[in-house]
């Protein structure tokens, strides 16, 4: 049963774009695009029923790991912020593969969830240019703070059930 | 509901992604040849024991014509026009399959996505426009995986003997 | 579920519910429950509710019985009278004797279905299989696609002429199906019970825990009364009094792990219905 009606997977996909606003190009246009791929590889796993460790906890973890990245303003090298979001991906995606076979309008479902997840990370950019303003970066390393202490708080319940 | 609309649209929404990076003088001869297409084949209805093959086709239609964004050399004429004839093809098929003809009418504004997706390659940067493209892509690979599925999708009934 | 409302924040999405698209229930249904004596009646084999329901697809060669029990306590073959398919009908019946009828069909196992896990949780919490779904959570199955293979089994009460002034016994009689609602008493007796109370009989014995559904066939989105059986099998409803009724209760057993599906399952139905004047 899903703790907070879904907020960790939006605080997740505004946490990518907000990351990938920090560590601009490549990564601010490369990780919209390896989220969703690697997200469809996860429902694929989902729609397949293969096993993976508990989806919850790993959720609750890639909203604490994004905001604390955010927080701490991590530089990651590309390779390495790819791989710690294509990771996170697989889990948000599984979620929603387990979901997708049973719904009445599965292509409407898919469409929902992936444009969704894309334009969550668009307005996660858009707010990462606050970045360009003057106590914008203290602002979003904030939001970051933030949202990494609902992850503990997440992870948390997610542990609890 | 498996309706025809959602796939015929995201299937013009990807044709209209792929002729922003066309010869600006071979969209609107596209256009013509997606519109005469469509205005032949909505006579020509799939027959309905092909109802599945059709709408695998159809997918795998979405994802090779939104895949060809990311071609390093763009479209060439020939290319754009046998992707406008191939897009009516198949969504004339879908629909006529599962939907009504004004079912066309619905999905064919996805097409004039061609216009704001080539204004922004020209003024900004194709980097936008791929992402999207990806995110369609996405949503067809989804479509082609519910296919494969040994389950009773979402839209048919159970338990129908 | 929640996670799919945070994916529609922006507004820009088409709301896709996982929603069920069921059609659980199959009954016979003939043109007319009360016939006059040689009256020519088509019968249809229905399944689904609301907009889903539709004729049965079934293939003839799953039936393995249709048969009219008579007045007289007689079984009548009546597969000759099946047509399936057609294009207004599936078979019909013809009676001479007056007095109440009751038909009966059953089909093999040899329908599956195979849902995914959400789904296949969802058919078994709505129609009351809840032994089913611990046996799932106990092997940790919860998460897993859900399959069974199942079978029809479907009674309808037909009444010739007018009620006999005395109770329809036969009405009551165990017809030997593999899952079967045995009505106590006929709602075509007169006087008319205020009760319909039923039995509901699996492999031989008294069903304890089914879920049983009355529903008005003319109003049939959803059921018009629910009733679980007690430790006897027992359950009464209110009885109709006016149009078409169907009772239904299903009933499923886990198949060995070695087998092609996860559960063996049997859907029952009686139906019955009233006349908007008596012959």
């Amino acid at each position: 049963m899903h703790p907070f009606g879904g907020l960790d997977h939006l605080l997740a996909m505004i946490s990518v774009g907000l990351w990938g606003a920090f560590l601009g190009r490549p990564l601010i246009h490369v990780l919209p695009v390896i989220f969703p791929a690697l997200m469809v590889a996860g429902a694929i796993l989902g729609m397949f029923g293969v096993p993976l460790p508990p989806v919850e906890v790993g959720i609750a973890v890639s909203v604490l790991v994004l905001g604390g990245c955010i927080a701490l303003s991590l530089r990651a090298p590309v390779w390495a912020a790819s791989l710690v979001v294509a990771v996170f991906a697989v889990f948000h995606g599984y979620a929603h593969g387990k979901e997708l076979p049973s719904a009445a309008d599965p292509v409407s479902y898919s469409a929902g969830f992936v444009l969704a997840t894309g334009l969550l990370h668009v307005s996660g950019i858009g707010v990462g240019f606050l970045n360009t303003r003057p106590g914008g970066v203290a602002v979003t390393r904030g939001l970051g703070g933030v949202i990494a202490a609902l992850g503990v708080w997440f992870l948390y319940r997610a542990l609890g059930t | 509901m498996r309706g025809g609309v959602v796939p015929a649209a995201l299937l013009f929404v990807a044709l209209g992604l792929a002729l922003a990076f066309a010869p600006r003088s071979s969209r609107a001869p596209s256009l013509v040849a997606l519109l005469a297409t469509l205005a032949v084949f909505s006579f020509v209805p799939a027959p309905q024991a092909w109802l599945e093959e059709t709408f695998f086709g159809c997918w795998l239609a979405v994802l090779a014509t939104a895949a060809s964004v990311h071609l390093g050399r763009g479209l060439g004429r020939c290319a754009a026009i046998v992707l406008s004839v191939n897009a009516g093809i198949w969504a004339s098929a879908v629909i006529s399959l599962a939907g009504s003809r004004s079912d066309v009418l619905k999905a064919l504004p996805g097409a004039l996505v061609v216009w704001p997706a080539s204004w922004v390659v020209r003024r900004y940067d194709s980097i936008p426009v791929k992402v999207v493209s990806s995110w369609v892509i996405a949503v067809a690979v989804l479509a082609l995986t519910l296919q494969l599925l040994p389950v009773t999708p979402g839209y048919l009934p159970d338990h129908l003997e | 579920m929640n996670r799919r409302h945070a994916a529609w924040l922006l507004g820009l999405l088409v709301c896709a519910r996982v929603s069920l698209v069921s059609a659980h229930d199959f009954w016979l249904q003939p043109r007319q429950y009360w016939i006059t004596s040689d009256a020519l009646t088509a019968l249809t084999l229905q399944v689904g509710h609301g907009p889903l329901r539709q004729r049965s697809p079934i293939p003839a060669r799953r039936i393995t019985r249709f048969q009219a029990l008579t007045p007289g306590g007689a079984l009548v073959d009546l597969r000759a009278r099946l047509r399936l398919g057609q294009a207004t009908e599936d078979g019909d019946f013809q009676f001479t004797q007056p007095g109440a009828y009751l038909l009966v069909l059953q089909t093999d196992y040899r329908a599956q279905t195979h849902l995914p896990s959400l789904r296949f949780n969802d058919y078994l919490k709505a129609e009351g299989l809840t032994a089913a779904l611990e046996q799932r959570a106990r092997l940790h199955l919860v998460d897993a696609d859900g399959s069974e293979r199942y079978s029809r089994c479907a009674k309808a009460i037909v009444q010739v002429g007018r009620s006999a002034a005395r109770p329809q016994k036969l009405i009551s009689k165990p017809l030997g199906l593999p899952l079967e609602i045995v009505p106590e008493v006929s709602p075509y007796d007169v006087p008319r019970s205020a009760t319909l109370p039923v039995r509901v009989i699996y492999a031989g014995h008294p069903l304890a825990g089914a879920l049983i559904k009355l529903t008005n066939l003319q109003d049939d989105a959803s059921p018009f009364e629910v009733r679980h059986t007690d430790d006897q099998g027992r359950a009464s409803f209110t009885m109709p009094s006016a149009g078409s009724w169907l009772l239904n209760v299903i009933w499923t057993k886990p198949l060995p792990r070695s087998d092609e599906t996860d559960f063996e399952t049997v859907f029952s139905s009686l139906s019955f219905g009233f006349p908007s004047e008596r012959p």
